[in-house]
């Protein structure tokens, strides 16, 4: 069993920020022992999921550990520079900095969403425009919640007790060409649809890499159109 | 050509184009002896106001554009059937705030604030039409940089990029997470 508890974090300075809120923490005294269990569980925990876990969240591990060592180790006065920096101010200034803009863009939010209201003359004449933009706003599908509905398939998988030893060979270009030929006519494929196909690890798995390819190829492109919701694939040289 | 002729043309040209109309665009219709635009939406506006109508004339992105008054939302909505609200994703309003407030910034000052990788979402808000390239740094690499666009300033409702809400202290952040 595995538990979501995780909150989509924009990066590891996002993720400070949460332990810092949720802890109540003074921003200019923070426990970097305590913090960087925190994190380091957090990373385990996309781990789980099959997430690779972004370069720049293990670089933000790599740099706590180091303040931390910093901090344990006797600082040594000198006598010109008595004032010893702490070791904490670099990434002290990061969170606060980002943090500003974190914020700004809530801002930036709150102004959109109120210029939202305002229907101007000319939203007649481009109605179709706005409604390719909508299309647009919800391929914004993140890595994190391919990877989530991946390991949902994966789990669904059911268990092969029988002692059985088995070794398809999966060839990538196939699954390509299988995967297309999984598109309804209007070119669209269900996440869940196209998973309930497979029945073992190596083909999940082999299909996992060739979406990623459509997509890359711009063949194929993903959209979701809420939160957790479903994850649809839109073949893309239909709509030409 | 009479007063009042003049802010009836005017009134046709809010009501016909599809960008905000500036007073330099009424400048090249009238040829000569061209209105003040600011005056002319005055006199509209306290006209629509006695007359009762659902829609005013609104000064954006340093221009004027006849739109439709919030309360009436609901109801246009059901018209066209729009979902909710077209909105950028967090990433994208995070780099969208850091570029507004920071322009011009190259990408890897926006990296090194958001602490991520940022050149999908600047991509993103490049085809949106919301940010653009403002030329190119003169340190090593010559990087793009990027400022905001006109369009930017009509969809977050302003009118000049002065008037985006002034950045919270340092000082003050860290108050308020204490």
């Amino acid at each position: 069993m595995y538990k979501v508890s995780l909150e989509s974090f924009e990066g590891p300075l996002d993720l400070l920020l949460y332990f810092i809120r949720r802890d109540k923490i003074n921003i200019y005294d923070i426990p970097i022992a305590k913090i960087t269990k925190d994190y380091v569980k957090a990373l385990d925990m996309m781990k789980e999921f099959n997430v690779t876990v972004v370069g720049e969240f293990i670089v933000m591990a790599a740099t706590l550990m180091r303040i931390k060592a910093k901090m344990l180790l006797p600082s040594h006065r000198n006598d010109e520079n008595s004032n010893v920096e702490d070791p904490r101010t670099l990434l002290v200034q990061q969170l606060l900095e980002y943090q500003q803009f974190k914020e700004a863009a809530q801002h930036l939010t709150e102004l959109a969403k109120n210029q939202n209201r305002y229907f101007p003359r000319k939203n007649a004449m481009d109605f179709p425009e706005a409604h390719a933009d909508l299309e647009f706003y919800l391929k914004d599908v993140s890595l994190f919640e391919m990877a989530r509905c991946f390991k949902i398939a994966m789990d669904n998988m059911p268990v092969i007790s029988t002692y059985e030893l088995r070794r398809e060979q999966i060839n990538l270009e196939e699954q390509k060409a299988k995967i297309l030929g999984c598109f309804d006519c209007d070119g669209v494929l269900r996440f869940s649809a196209l998973m309930s196909r497979f029945n073992h690890k190596l083909e999940i798995i082999v299909s996992f890499l060739a979406i990623l390819e459509l997509i890359q190829q711009g063949t194929i492109t993903v959209a979701q159109n809420e939160i957790f919701g479903e994850i649809e694939f839109h073949y893309l040289e239909n709509l030409a | 050509m009479q007063g009042k002729e003049k802010q009836l043309i005017i009134e046709s040209l809010l009501f016909a184009t599809p960008k905000p109309l500036t007073q330099k665009q009424v400048n090249l219709v009238f040829e000569s002896d061209s209105p003040k635009i600011s005056d002319t939406v005055e006199q509209l506006n306290k006209k629509y106001k006695i007359e009762e109508h659902s829609f005013y004339i609104r000064k954006i992105a340093d221009g004027y554009q006849i739109a439709t008054k919030p309360e009436y939302e609901i109801w246009i909505r059901q018209l066209l059937k729009k979902s909710d609200q077209l909105m950028l994703s967090r990433a994208s309003m995070e780099t969208m705030a850091i570029v507004a407030y920071k322009q011009p910034i190259g990408r890897y000052e926006v990296e090194s604030i958001r602490g991520v990788d940022c050149t999908g979402v600047l991509k993103t808000l490049l085809t949106h039409n919301l940010i653009r390239i403002q030329g190119r740094d003169k340190g090593p690499g010559r990087p793009l940089l990027y400022g905001t666009t006109k369009k930017f300033l009509e969809k977050f409702g302003l009118n000049t990029i002065s008037e985006i809400p002034k950045l919270r202290e340092i000082a003050e952040l860290s108050s308020a997470t204490e």
